[in-house]
């Protein structure tokens, strides 16, 4: 059954957070300052006197209705409702962070997570750069006061490294012209064109999240740098929300084959070079092995609220900062800038004109 | 927007700023020509003088000495000043020859091949020794070729240097390409920047050609076939320009062009 966990400091019993600007784990508390092992270790350690406070959820505990699930938690006892996909949240009453690790164990344990990188002064400041940075949205649209909520969430992506094989063949025509004398000369070779080879396709990134399918803003903040991700813990969970997969990897796996063919037929066809056409006649593409890796990549989402009220969403990259949402835009500054490259490109075109 | 309307209408009361016909537009030292026929010449005169911000001269005489071309120059100068649009038909009943001095835009106007159509047709009159006709004909070419426009590639070409200087001036269809390039590179701009901002475009995709590896195992290209074509290029056919150019000498200064024949 799932399980509700806090990390606990091994010094005071405080809480622990993963600070994101050190890659190490902090106590609010005592200011202590620790690493995965050094917690692990403690946690091994004292497994039978456990300061990692887990109130096992019993059928009584844990009730299921619809779509949320209620855990306990392990530090004041309350009730915690959450959704079916969340796997990492903080306690509503006491504020501490809650891990369901049995959210994230068996098949559901991640093979890898991509910490934070960015901690949340970071983002903060990060994103108003963003945004300033853009010229078409209203002035004054963007300011830190009406920042509503920022929030680091780990989303569960699938990770798919894939060796394929595949071969090409085809027509290709090259062309040579050249005059001589009022004659004009047109030499075409024509080739026979045959391509084969093996493709290793790293990290293809899939969203295993159905809420983030609708979700642009999130799709846009990719790409992750997947290599940086380390073994999962759940201690990096702590501080931040957590949801786990509700897409598994045999819903995606049409899509996922139809994008291998494609990315493999295309790195055959960049081979072919040199030739003024060329005209495919046979391809054929064999995904031979596919190894799809579950991992929690970090998200910042951030809630903001304009002058008028309405709400705008954002999503950050939590390792590398970009940021991607829908903007509001102001028609008469685009307006104005359009009409300025009109009037530019009219001038230089009359004034191209005039001397030709 | 009234206050700019207001503006605009005020302006357009004063732009046209009329042309009046000097006294001597028609001057008739040779008394070719009737009262009557000078102040209807002088009328037509007017409408091509609006056009081309210039003046036209008629110019007869019978006491003139020199040489036809100096003497048009000299006096189509002293009427409009150095290089300013206009043009004078000298009408030499005294060496019998009819002279057509342009300057300004009247040179580019009244090219050579122009020219020579406009001396046909004076010549043409008088040697019947109609004046009025010739005088008329003289106004109404000028009047036709101010109202075809100066011909696409059009250029000046010295008497003396052969310099050739090619009329610099923006045609319709120039205009036409220009402003349509415009209007589609900024309408292109404020659509793709919107498609941006609202996440319509411009979302990630995978960049497999950085994230992918192919390793060739084979690759073949085959020569199978090779064929040679010939083809005899086309003689470009001789459209120097279309309208060709007009021939200027200078003379005190000032540029002319124009020519002139006996009758």
């Amino acid at each position: 059954m799932a399980d509700a966990l806090t990390h606990h400091c091994p010094n005071c019993g405080g809480p622990l957070t993963f600070n994101p600007s050190d890659q190490k784990f902090h106590c609010d508390y005592c200011l202590s300052i620790f690493t995965v092992e050094d917690i692990e270790k403690f946690e091994a350690k004292n497994s039978e006197t456990p300061t990692e406070t887990r109130s096992e959820t019993t059928d009584s505990a844990e009730t299921t209705s619809g779509d949320i699930d209620l855990f306990l938690c392990p530090s004041c006892g309350a009730q915690i409702v959450t959704d079916h996909t969340t796997a990492a949240t903080y306690c509503y009453f006491c504020h501490n962070p809650v891990v369901l690790s049995g959210r994230l164990t068996g098949e559901f344990l991640p093979s890898k997570v991509l910490p934070f990188k960015i901690d949340r002064q970071k983002a903060v400041s990060d994103f108003l750069t963003w945004t300033q940075k853009k010229r078409f949205v209203p002035k004054d649209f963007f300011n830190e006061q009406q920042i509503e909520k920022m929030t680091g969430v780990y989303f569960p992506y699938w990770i798919v490294d894939a060796e394929t094989s595949g071969n090409l063949t085809g027509k290709g025509t090259s062309l040579r012209v050249w005059i001589v004398g009022e004659i004009e000369y047109t030499e075409t070779k024509v080739y026979q064109i045959f391509r084969k080879g093996k493709t290793k396709i790293n990290h293809l990134t899939k969203n295993a999240l159905k809420k983030n399918l609708q979700q642009k803003m999130v799709e846009g903040v990719q790409p992750f740098p997947i290599d940086q991700a380390v073994d999962f813990h759940t201690e990096y969970l702590s501080g931040f929300q957590a949801e786990k997969r509700d897409i598994e990897i045999k819903d995606l796996a049409e899509q996922i084959d139809h994008e291998l063919t494609e990315y493999t037929e295309e790195l055959l066809r960049d081979t072919v070079s040199g030739y003024t056409t060329f005209t495919p006649s046979n391809q054929s593409v064999d995904v031979e092995k596919q190894d799809n890796h579950y991992m929690l990549l970090p998200v910042w989402l951030v809630t903001y609220q304009d002058a008028s009220n309405k709400t705008y969403y954002y999503a950050m990259n939590g390792q590398t900062g970009k940021v991607s949402g829908i903007l509001p835009i102001s028609n008469k500054r685009l307006g104005f800038f359009s009409v300025g490259i009109f009037a530019a490109i009219l001038a230089i075109a009359m004034i191209v004109g005039y001397f030709l | 927007m009234k206050k700019l309307l207001l503006f605009l209408g005020v302006l357009a009361l004063f732009t046209p700023l009329k042309v009046f016909a000097a006294s001597d537009t028609v001057d008739d030292q040779a008394n070719l020509l009737s009262p009557e026929e000078r102040t209807e010449l002088s009328k037509q005169a007017d409408a091509i003088n609006e056009e081309i911000k210039g003046e036209v001269f008629i110019l007869t005489t019978n006491t003139n000495t020199e040489e036809p071309r100096e003497f048009a120059n000299t006096q189509l100068k002293a009427r409009i000043g150095k290089d300013n649009n206009g043009a004078l038909l000298l009408l030499d009943m005294n060496q019998r020859e009819i002279y057509l001095s342009t300057s300004g835009n009247m040179i580019d106007y009244v090219t050579d091949k122009r020219r020579d159509k406009l001396l046909d047709d004076v010549e043409a009159a008088m040697r019947d020794s109609n004046y009025y006709l010739a005088s008329t004909n003289y106004l109404s070419n000028t009047k036709e070729f101010v109202n075809d426009g100066i011909p696409g590639g059009s250029y000046r070409k010295d008497e003396k240097t052969g310099k050739i200087t090619y009329y610099k001036s923006i045609t319709p269809l120039e205009f036409a390409i220009g402003l349509i390039v415009a209007l589609v590179a900024a309408i292109g701009f404020f659509i793709s920047v919107r498609l941006r901002y609202q996440l319509k475009t411009g979302t990630y995709r995978y960049p497999y050609r950085q994230n992918a590896q192919l390793d060739l195992t084979e690759r073949q290209d085959q020569l199978v076939n090779s064929f040679v074509t010939t083809r005899r290029i086309p003689k470009p056919s001789n459209h120097n320009g279309g309208g060709g150019g007009s021939t200027t000498n200078s003379s005190g200064g000032g540029t002319f062009g124009g020519g002139g024949r006996s009758f």
